[in-house]
């Protein structure tokens, strides 16, 4: 069973290996086939995950394999070694899964780019990357994984490079995500000094409990805690290191399904559950710092939502916000919750994705929402599994987010935090206006497109419909008691202790909820449709720049890099280097003054010669 | 075992030598150059295998005596650290050789007999067990690669062949002043005279006489490295010097300066050393971060690779002056990665200046759409040098932070890593900066529309240097098994007096 | 009379002296060639006197190592003397000063 987990894992690797190379040795040939197999085994590894899912489901245990040790040095050592237990089996499911939906998508969608087997290879690399990530048994080698599926995103955002925005775009969102995995080494190099161990498992044993507890001071495991979040920040795109993904939706919209949306960027709230033992023991405060910042998040980027023009771009926000949501559960210690709307969230802003990227695919690449309108007529199937997205995203009673987002908002209040839960409330509230604002304006209404545009445009094939057909079933009913990963995994996560509960109905909450989401959405639906473009006033442009937190920081990047190689530039130059060629051209001034002394004349050298003997006796005989 | 030392030590010499009976033909002289260096590569391969990792100390020593009155003897031998770079020497050989002279065409018995010459004196280095033999070495290194840069080299060649050689022989000779001073410290103490490097590591000596010759030294290594402020010989060498001489510069030269730091400071001078420590380890974060700005700000493609191994070598650095076993044991990692990565980004940019003789990032652009292969390459080069995790580059730098921040010679060990650590962002930033430039984009057909591909020559080269770059990624194992106990052994003394040090902190002042 | 060391060490002396002032005040290459060698060989009477006095051999020993390379050098020195003469039809040893220090 345990060797099932590694051909689980190395499947995607080995077909991405071999497309990759296929692709580079006879092109033409490769791009048809190499779609069909990297789907088949992303599908083998699916039903994997499947079987060993089960046996892990109804137990505690946890299936390991070990490969033996990858690196050993002294009392140093990581073991290769993979473990599969609940959380990491419901991760895999949504990875393999969902990522075997976009795949099958994408043959679709890249139909007629020249170089889909390399996008495919890329795909395949990432899936297994995302697979290490998630059965990672200690931090270095998740780290691996992190790193891993960072720069798969790197190539996929740059996969259309001869566009310089592009390219560019990519290499913002590594170095990015850099800035939060030099934060996360620290903080595995700070847990390894104080814990003599990088391993989930020994990390949550009792003997390493006590011996931290013992030995440690609490702010250092604090700031262990911080550090490690500091690199889900980047990660999973919490303000303000989220200024990356927005740009990340350069690369191709399944892509941005798959890994900006349900997979790599829920990373970061994996490794917060992966660690909820360490955080809940030792590190409480940096929770408080988590839920902090994912409230924030949350908010803010529900705003810069609704300013948004590019229909990508407003669904980048909205994950950035729900991303915000998850981050706000896992701070205030409903490590379950968050883990339920990781997935419920990957269904549904996968499907809204794929949705997206069909209508784009339809209008010939157009993703300004302005220039769309009325497609509701034009592209059916689309329209109507977009609004099963957004059925689920708003919440609409009994789909999968729902429940979902119900649960985060009843958990902020037992856990005795009712600023964070107004917070979440209006940023849910935001949600509704934004996805209101984006359905309506993109399908409901006139068409704003010339006849001559309209009558270009056309269904996506079934490749493409399938796959969000299955993800919007799953929307549907992911949430529903029987699917609900929430119950079977309350009891995986340990219990932050609560100071002043609010304890209210949770029947009564969701449903009140329910009911001015309901409003909202009518609301919403009437204004935007009557409102063709949004005023540009002032502030509405500041909510669209994202109160300029993008171009500051981005420009703030530039000039310190551009200030910081300028000055060691000049320093190196003008003063380093310049002291070094001084002393050199000294010593030749010196050897310049000797060689006067130098004539070429026997006579004056014997004559020295003497001199210098007379001075050599002169000593001796003084002595 | 011992004589397949000694052979594949001296074969390289033997052989340029015998190059001058053959007849003047380009081809047939870069075969047999390639043809020694093979050899010895697979004699560095065998030695590498037959290693046995489990005993401490050297293996397939040769002891004979050679100057007696004054107790030198030539003895050679190779421990864990040897082992690793003596390998990675040999297969560098091997890439140098492979690529195709620029500058030499009409003077290619010179060139590669410069290049077999100058590896007879690195293997040479690593495996001198005798202080003497391993000075002998040290400079006549300099002679070689003083040929490659001032005969074979660029349009400044004469400038920087002289900075590099007046640069690093002033450090040797201060540090021959402080092997002068150990050697007579050893009559001094045992009343007979020796410089077997094992023998001169009994030396007990006062710490303010420690810390003078401790720097007398650290100046020639740090020169040789290069730490800042001693590293501008660094990217005027590498601009000018051919693309072999570069790939040996980078990959094995600045090694010299790291490993005689693990093979004489820490054991000779243990007390200076944890004096020294920090102010050494603030010197390799001020290289890190300085080295990466300065490569984030270059045009050329050569001086900004010049500058990142500035910044990686200060990892180094600050692995060995950690003093704790796990971040030594990464700094010697690092060095086997720096080696083999930035030996192939020199090998990959040299490859594109053959064909556009320029080096210039404006100049290029979108090229990845002209010469995939190249580019996969490239890629895959970078990754490991920027520590991606899975290959080569990620381990040494993981190992460094683990040790460092655990690092008991330290104080706040962690403080140093939180230091060190933008230099990772940095390290991606330039890197990228310099893929996208080069790479990505639109390509401009009349300047870049001639590219061609990797050749067989080319690919032959960067064989090697790729597959190591996965094999020790993936498997780091195999080089941190073979220097696991000799670096416990040479931080023995050090952890030693570091206990004694704190123990009773006045008793060993002067 | 006998002959003393002090009498052997004082005629080794003047004829060093001998030897140094034909350096000093000659131009030709060939006297200051024949002055070195009569330098050379009070250096050698030194030896034997010294030697002959103490009764130590190694007086004997340098003094023969002495010879041996002066015979050598004498070669080597004559040889190019008549090189130089052909060259530069001088002998003069200003006319062959190329230093410009």
């Amino acid at each position: 069973m345990e060797k099932m987990i590694l051909l689980a894992v190395f499947l995607p690797f080995l077909s991405s290996a071999l497309i990759g190379l296929w692709q580079l040795v006879c092109k033409e040939k490769a791009q048809n086939v190499a779609g069909y197999i990297a789907c088949a085994s992303i599908l083998v590894s699916f039903v994997c995950f499947a079987m060993l899912s089960n046996e892990v489901w109804s137990s505690m245990s946890t299936l390991r394999f070990e490969l033996g040790s990858w690196i050993s040095l002294g009392d140093f050592s990581v073991p290769a070694a993979l473990s599969f237990d609940k959380l990491s089996a419901t991760l895999a499911l949504v990875v393999s899964g969902i990522g075997f939906l976009i795949h099958v998508y994408s043959l679709g969608y890249m139909s007629h780019d020249e170089n889909r087997a390399k996008y495919f290879s890329y795909l395949n690399l990432f899936c297994g990357f995302m697979l290490v990530l998630i059965q990672a048994s200690s931090l270095p080698l998740l780290f691996v994984g992190w790193e891993g599926v960072g720069v798969c995103s790197f190539l996929l955002i740059g996969f259309w490079y001869t566009d310089k925005e592009k390219a560019f775009a990519g290499r913002k969102a590594f170095i990015v995500n850099r800035i939060g995995d030099a934060a996360l080494i620290v903080g595995m190099a700070l847990l390894y000094w104080v814990a003599k161990t990088l391993d989930f498992s020994v990390l949550q044993q009792a003997d390493t409990i006590t011996s931290l507890t013992q030995l440690s001071s609490p702010l250092l495991l604090e700031c262990i805690g911080i550090l490690i979040f500091v690199g889900c920040m980047g990660k999973s795109a919490q303000f303000p290191l989220y200024v990356w993904l927005p740009d990340a939706m350069a690369g191709p919209t399944p892509v941005s399904a798959l890994i900006h949306a349900a997979t790599m960027v829920t990373a970061g709230v994996y490794v917060l559950a992966r660690m909820s033992g360490f955080y809940v023991e030792f590190a409480p405060h940096a929770l408080s710092l988590v839920a902090f910042v994912g409230a924030t998040t949350a908010f803010f980027a529900a705003t810069i939502a609704v300013f948004q023009k590019d229909i990508k771009k407003v669904l980048a926000f909205s994950t950035v916000s729900q991303l915000g949501y998850m981050m706000l559960a896992m701070g205030v210690g409903a490590f379950s919750v968050g883990v339920f709307h990781l997935v419920t969230h990957a269904y549904f802003k996968a499907l809204l994705f794929l949705g997206s990227g069909s209508v784009i695919h339809a209008l010939s690449g157009e993703q300004n929402i302005h220039n769309m309108g009325g497609l509701k007529t034009y592209i059916v199937g689309t329209t109507v599994l977009f609004f099963i997205g957004f059925g689920a995203i708003i919440g609409f009673p009994l789909m999968s987010g729902w429940f979902s987002k119900d649960l985060i908002l009843h958990s902020l209040l037992e856990t005795g935090h009712p600023m964070y839960f107004i917070v979440a409330l209006i940023s849910a509230f935001l949600t509704t206006i934004y996805m209101t604002r984006l359905c309506t304006v993109v399908f409901l209404g006139t068409p704003r497109r010339s006849p001559d545009q309209l009558r270009t445009i056309h269904e996506s094939p079934k490749v493409m419909l399938v796959p969000m057909g299955v993800l919007a079933l799953l929307s549907i009913v992911g949430g529903m008691p029987f699917l609900s990963v929430e119950h079977s995994l309350a009891n995986f996560f340990p219990t932050l202790e609560v100071e002043h509960g609010i304890h209210v109905n949770e029947h009564l909450l969701g449903w009140s909820v329910t009911f001015v989401v309901l409003i909202l959405v009518g609301l919403s639906i009437k204004v935007f449709s009557k409102k063709r473009i949004m005023a540009q006033s002032g502030l509405a442009s500041f909510f669209a720049q994202e109160y300029y937190i993008n171009r500051v920081s981005v420009g703030l990047g530039s000039v310190l890099m551009r200030v910081g190689s300028s000055v060691s530039q000049w320093f190196d130059v003008d003063i380093v280097d310049r002291i070094v060629n001084f002393v050199g051209r000294e010593l030749t001034l010196l050897s310049k003054m000797q060689s006067k002394n130098r004539s070429g004349k026997p006579q004056t050298y014997a004559a020295m010669i003497v001199f210098g003997l007379l001075i050599l006796l002169f000593c001796v005989a003084g002595v | 075992m011992n004589e397949l030392l000694l052979v594949s030590i001296f074969f390289p010499l033997l052989g340029s030598l015998a190059l001058y009976i053959l007849p003047n033909q380009g081809v047939l002289i870069r075969r047999v150059g390639i043809g020694i260096a093979l050899v010895v590569a697979v004699l560095s391969t065998l030695l590498f295998i037959a290693y046995d990792a489990a005993v401490s100390g050297f293996q397939f020593v040769t002891d004979v005596a050679w100057i007696q009155d004054w107790g030198i003897r030539f003895s050679m031998g190779l421990d864990g650290l040897s082992l690793v770079l003596f390998a990675l020497t040999a297969w560098l050989s091997v890439s140098a050789m492979l690529i195709k002279p620029d500058n030499a065409q009409d003077r290619i018995k010179e060139y590669v007999a410069s290049i077999l010459v100058l590896e007879t004196t690195m293997l040479g280095t690593f495996a001198a067990m005798d202080a003497f033999l391993f000075y002998l070495f040290w400079e006549a290194m300099l002679l070689p690669m003083f040929v490659m840069i001032g005969v074979f080299g660029g349009t400044r060649r004469i400038y920087a062949t002289l900075k590099f050689f007046l640069y690093t022989f002033f450090g040797s000779i201060l540090m021959l002043v402080g092997l002068i001073s150990i050697y007579l410290l050893y009559h001094q103490q045992f009343d007979v005279y020796s410089t077997s490097i094992e023998q001169l590591y009994q030396i007990v000596t006062p710490l303010k006489l420690q810390i003078w010759l401790c720097l007398s030294f650290l100046l020639a290594f740090a020169i040789k490295v290069p730490i800042f402020p001693f590293h501008t010989w660094l990217p005027d060498a590498h601009v000018e010097a051919p693309t072999a001489g570069s790939v040996i510069l980078a990959g094995v030269l600045l090694k010299m300066g790291t490993y005689g730091m693990l093979r004489f400071v820490l054991p000779l001078f243990p007390l200076a050393a944890t004096v020294l420590a920090p102010w050494m380890c603030g010197l390799g974060i001020i290289g890190i971060l300085y080295g990466a700005f300065l490569a984030w700000g270059q045009t050329d493609m050569k001086k900004m690779i010049a500058y990142s191994s500035v910044s990686h070598m200060g990892f180094i650095v600050l692995g060995i002056f950690s003093l704790d076993h796990t971040a030594m044991g990464g700094a010697v990692f690092q060095m086997i990665a720096h080696g083999l990565t930035t030996g192939a980004l020199f090998l990959l940019i040299g490859y594109i200046y053959q064909q556009r003789h320029t080096r210039l990032l404006e100049e290029y652009g979108g090229i990845a759409a002209k010469v995939p292969y190249f580019t996969v390459m490239f890629f895959i080069v970078l990754l490991g040098s920027i520590g991606l995790p899975g290959l080569c580059g990620f381990v040494g730098e993981f190992l460094i932070f683990m040790g460092s921040a655990k690092s008991e010679s330290l104080a706040h060990g962690w403080k140093y890593v939180a230091l060190a650590v933008p230099g990772v962002v940095l390290g991606a930033g330039y890197m990228l900066k310099l893929f996208e430039k080069v790479f990505l984009g639109e390509l401009d057909a009349s300047k870049n529309g001639n590219l061609v591909d990797l050749d067989r020559s080319a690919w032959a080269s960067l064989l090697i240097p790729i597959l190591f770059i996965f094999v020790l990624g993936i498997s780091p194992n195999m080089v941190l098994s073979k220097v696991d106990h000799s670096i416990a052994k040479l931080g023995e003394k050090v952890r030693h007096y570091k206990i004694i040090r704190t123990a009773s902190h006045t008793e060993l002042g002067d | 009379m006998i002959v003393s060391l002090t009498h052997m060490m004082t005629l080794s002396f003047v004829l060093f002296l001998i030897g140094l002032a034909g350096i000093f005040i000659r131009r030709d290459v060939l006297t200051v060639f024949l002055c070195v060698e009569i330098i050379l060989n009070a250096a050698n009477l030194a030896f034997v006197a010294v030697a002959n006095a103490f009764g130590d051999e190694f007086g004997h020993v340098a003094v023969v190592t002495i010879i041996a390379i002066a015979a050598a050098e004498a070669a080597i020195g004559l040889s190019m003397v008549i090189k130089l003469h052909s060259d530069k039809k001088s002998m003069n040893l200003s006319s062959l000063n190329e230093l410009r220090g």
